[in-house]
């Protein structure tokens, strides 16, 4: 590497900032050439001395300057804080799902299971039979008893929305 | 600790306390910044200006750069601005406890006479550093006292590297020039002033 290109790159090299293979041709070229040696020396004797300078840290008062600032600007007309993006505007939580989805979701679970029984019922004998039906009621009754909590609640729910919307 | 990123979003749903928390995470780095880009008596008002801009521009950050490279980009163009317009308004010399560096005095363990050279050599230090162009002053100030590499420096100031890392070199060339004697470094007369820093997704301030 010649001295030119070393010069160019000799603040990234003390600074740690070169390519492996660049700090290795830089450090190797430091080694035979005297003038490069001494710019590397000056650079670091400027930043012992840039070291020297380290301020007070910043006045108390500043934190409680910014934050009166802010707050009379963010109450300032036209200036009002801004606002993110509402998750769900619907009338509904997030975490409830409304009624009509709920009924589709009964009616679908009530056509897949009649759907199993019918083509599972010719090939599996009485007491198999009997089992299987027993054990799709209980998933069917335990499904249908979830969702009709949900459903009551959704309806408790829209039932107090719509008193608070004609009270007002 | 709660992410820069978080605490804007916080922000920006009306959470004024999540700024505080960004002020104060921030407050002595910004300060620090502006005690050396500006004289010494600007810099308090300069820091409070940046804070106050960024609260108010907040909605148009667009998360793609960090939230400390937006706040040292607009702190760097307050600093060069205000730099610009008080340059011809005063004299530089001011005395050395105004420049915030009476802490770093105090930690000197030396004998009164050692004291007084560093006091000189401080001095003189911080005249040399006021006396660089801005941009080059900025993009020195930013690695060697910010702690910025050299890709941050560049993403603040919208450089290259390559020119980051030159006008760094040709900073600390002409700290050599003033403080230690030679002739390296010296700027032809016409790249003495830099020009703004034109902000990706960053308003204008």
């Amino acid at each position: 590497m010649r001295c030119r290109k070393v010069k160019e790159l000799l603040g990234r090299y003390q600074a740690g900032e070169c390519r492996s293979s660049e700090a290795g041709e830089i450090s190797e070229h430091l080694a035979g050439c005297g003038e490069c040696s001494k710019e590397l020396e000056d650079l670091r004797q400027i930043d012992y001395l840039l070291d020297l300078w380290q301020p007070d840290p910043a006045p108390r008062d500043l934190l409680n300057a910014v934050m009166e600032n802010v707050a009379l600007s963010s109450r300032r007309a036209g200036h009002t804080l801004p606002t993110m993006p509402e998750p769900q505007k619907a009338g509904f939580p997030v975490t409830m799902r409304k009624p009509y989805t709920v009924f589709f979701d009964v009616v679908t679970a009530a056509a897949v299971c009649l759907a199993l029984a019918w083509g599972l019922g010719p090939r599996l004998d009485g007491v198999e039979m009997t089992d299987t039906g027993k054990g799709v009621n209980a998933v069917v009754s335990s499904y249908v008893r979830t969702t009709d909590n949900v459903v009551t609640r959704a309806t408790v729910m829209a039932d107090e929305y719509s008193q608070r919307i004609f009270t007002k | 600790m709660v992410s820069d990123e978080i605490l804007v979003k916080r922000t920006l749903n009306g959470d004024l306390g999540a700024y505080g928390e960004l002020v104060q995470r921030y407050q002595d780095k910004i300060f620090g910044y502006a005690v050396r880009m500006l004289a010494p008596e600007d810099a308090r008002d300069a820091a409070q200006e940046v804070f106050i801009r960024v609260f108010q521009a907040l909605p148009r950050f667009d998360f793609r750069a960090g939230f400390d490279t937006w706040l040292y980009r607009v702190a760097t163009n307050l600093c060069i601005d205000l730099s610009r317009r008080h340059a011809r308004e005063r004299s530089r010399k001011l005395p050395l406890e105004a420049c915030g560096v009476t802490e770093s005095l105090k930690n000197v363990r030396a004998g009164p006479e050692e004291a007084l050279l560093q006091k000189e050599r401080l001095e003189n230090l911080r005249r040399a550093v006021y006396a660089l162009p801005e941009g080059y002053k900025a993009a020195l100030v930013l690695h060697h006292y910010q702690g910025l590499s050299y890709r941050d420096v560049a993403e603040v100031t919208g450089l290259s590297e390559k020119t980051v890392a030159t006008r760094i070199h040709r900073a600390k060339l002409m700290l050599k020039n003033e403080l230690l004697g030679g002739d390296g470094g010296a700027l032809p007369e016409g790249k003495r002033t830099a020009r703004q820093i034109s902000g990706r997704g960053m308003p204008v301030v």
